[in-house]
């Protein structure tokens, strides 16, 4: 009987139907239990080590180029790019400005809101949402709406509304040229003044010039100012 | 009662593979929330020059040089040539009507509704034309200004429209001019190395105001 110890249910029901050495049902069911306690002790590993190899080096890389690139911004309903087949990939560092449709954005934070009507009602989400599908969808009833992107009067200079200078914009701008031709100096650089305009698809050419016009009152006096202007677009076509 | 060490009596203690599943938890969630915020299109960018303020010198100047300046209004293209010993002369290129067009259709199946536009190709067509002519081969900036309410969108096509030399010299409908090609020419680099490069009309853009 000792030898029916280490057999497996199946054969030690084989054996039994075939009227060999006589095992009874305690023993097949003594087997069974023997076999799973076997499999439970076993300890299964499983090695992770290349696998983790793998992911850190993918979240490194992740983590670099959604940091370092200013031109890396996500799309949303208030920032949609243009697109353009202009393939000229951005070079020199520059001062990006982020123009959308409800701030201007510099240094990653807010410095002025745009306030943005339609039918002389506030712009909602919805609103841009449905804007944001007439290059697909061009009879759309909200393509042929007029929608006005404009900053209010109290932010321009001497609160004129004709005026081309956006106030918060332009001391916000003369703080970081200060700062950036500062260390330019400390490491032996030259200042090159390029800025990239990350504007909106939706934003009015007059909001673009006030912004430019900004833009180019900023500078120290015989260090250099803001000069060199390029927009960033999203690639298409040929 | 402290256990007695594991360290000391020469000998270093087992300590084992360390558990990495609780990093690889935190990795599972960082990797796909970083892929849903990574940028999956190309950014490229468009240089422009600073803007002239008080537009293109007027046509009673008799400016030496030739100068072309795009004007977009809210319903057509202008385009003014100033300079010279010729006349202004001023093209309009009105909005023209097009069909709904899906990526996926091809152009000659076009069959949606119709909707107005800006007439790219025939800008394209009228841009090349000029850039043919002997007035303008070694011209390479050009003016654009526009209504205070024309969105950037419009601006950047406008732009694509008097920058780039297409395949051919001009397109039917604004389908078959969005889907068509660069022309593409051979030339040297600063090493003198041979090169292809899509082929520009007017590189330099100058943005004016109006």
């Amino acid at each position: 009987m000792a030898e029916n110890k280490d057999l497996s249910p199946e054969q030690a029901a084989g054996q039994q139907a075939a009227g060999g050495v006589g095992v009874t049902e305690a023993q097949t069911e003594d087997a069974q239990d023997r076999r799973k306690s076997r499999l439970y002790d076993e300890k299964v590993t499983l090695t992770i080590t290349s696998l983790m190899d793998i992911m850190t080096i993918l979240l490194f890389f992740l983590i670099i180029s959604s940091t370092t690139d200013p031109l890396n911004v996500v799309q949303t309903a208030a920032m949609q790019f243009a697109t353009s087949t202009a393939d000229v990939s951005p070079k020199d560092d520059s001062i990006p400005i982020l123009i959308s449709r409800r701030h201007i954005v510099l240094d990653s934070k807010p410095v002025v809101a745009v306030s943005c009507t339609v039918d002389k009602a506030e712009c909602t989400d919805q609103d841009f949402e449905r804007l944001n599908q007439c290059e697909t969808k061009p009879l759309d009833e909200m393509c042929k709406k007029e929608f006005r992107f404009e900053i209010d009067k109290q932010d321009k200079e001497k609160s004129d509304p004709n005026s081309l200078v956006i106030e918060p914009l332009r001391k916000e701008l003369d703080r970081l040229v200060k700062q950036q031709i500062a260390e330019d100096e400390a490491l032996g650089r030259k200042f090159k003044g390029v800025v990239t305009l990350i504007a909106d698809r939706e934003i009015p050419f007059r909001l673009l010039m006030e912004v430019i016009y900004t833009a180019g009152k900023v500078g120290v006096k015989g260090k250099g100012g803001l000069s060199q202007f390029r927009f960033a677009i999203m690639k298409t076509g040929n | 009662m402290a256990s007695p060490s594991k360290r000391g009596h020469g000998g270093e203690a087992d300590l084992g593979d360390p558990d990495l599943v609780p990093i690889m938890s935190i990795m599972c969630i960082l990797i796909p929330m970083l892929i849903y915020s990574f940028v999956l299109y190309e950014v490229k960018v468009q240089e422009i020059s600073l803007p002239k303020f008080g537009g293109p010198s007027n046509s009673s100047s008799k400016s030496k040089v030739l100068n072309l300046a795009i004007l977009v209004a809210k319903d057509q293209h202008i385009i003014k040539i100033q300079g010279g010993d010729k006349e202004a002369k001023e093209i309009t290129v009105k909005k023209k009507k097009f069909k709904v067009c899906s990526a996926e259709t091809p152009c000659e199946e076009c069959a949606g509704e119709e909707y107005e536009d800006y007439d790219f190709p025939g800008l394209y067509a009228e841009v090349a034309k000029l850039k043919d002519s002997k007035a303008f081969a070694e011209v390479d900036s050009i003016n654009i200004g526009a209504d205070d309410t024309v969105p950037w969108r419009v601006m950047a096509r406008t732009i694509d429209s008097v920058r780039a030399r297409l395949d051919k010299p001009n397109y039917p409908d604004l389908c078959t001019y969005s889907r068509a090609k660069a022309l593409k020419v051979k030339t040297t680099d600063a090493d003198g190395k041979e090169v292809t490069t899509a082929a520009e009309m007017f590189p330099k853009i100058v943005f004016v105001m109006l």
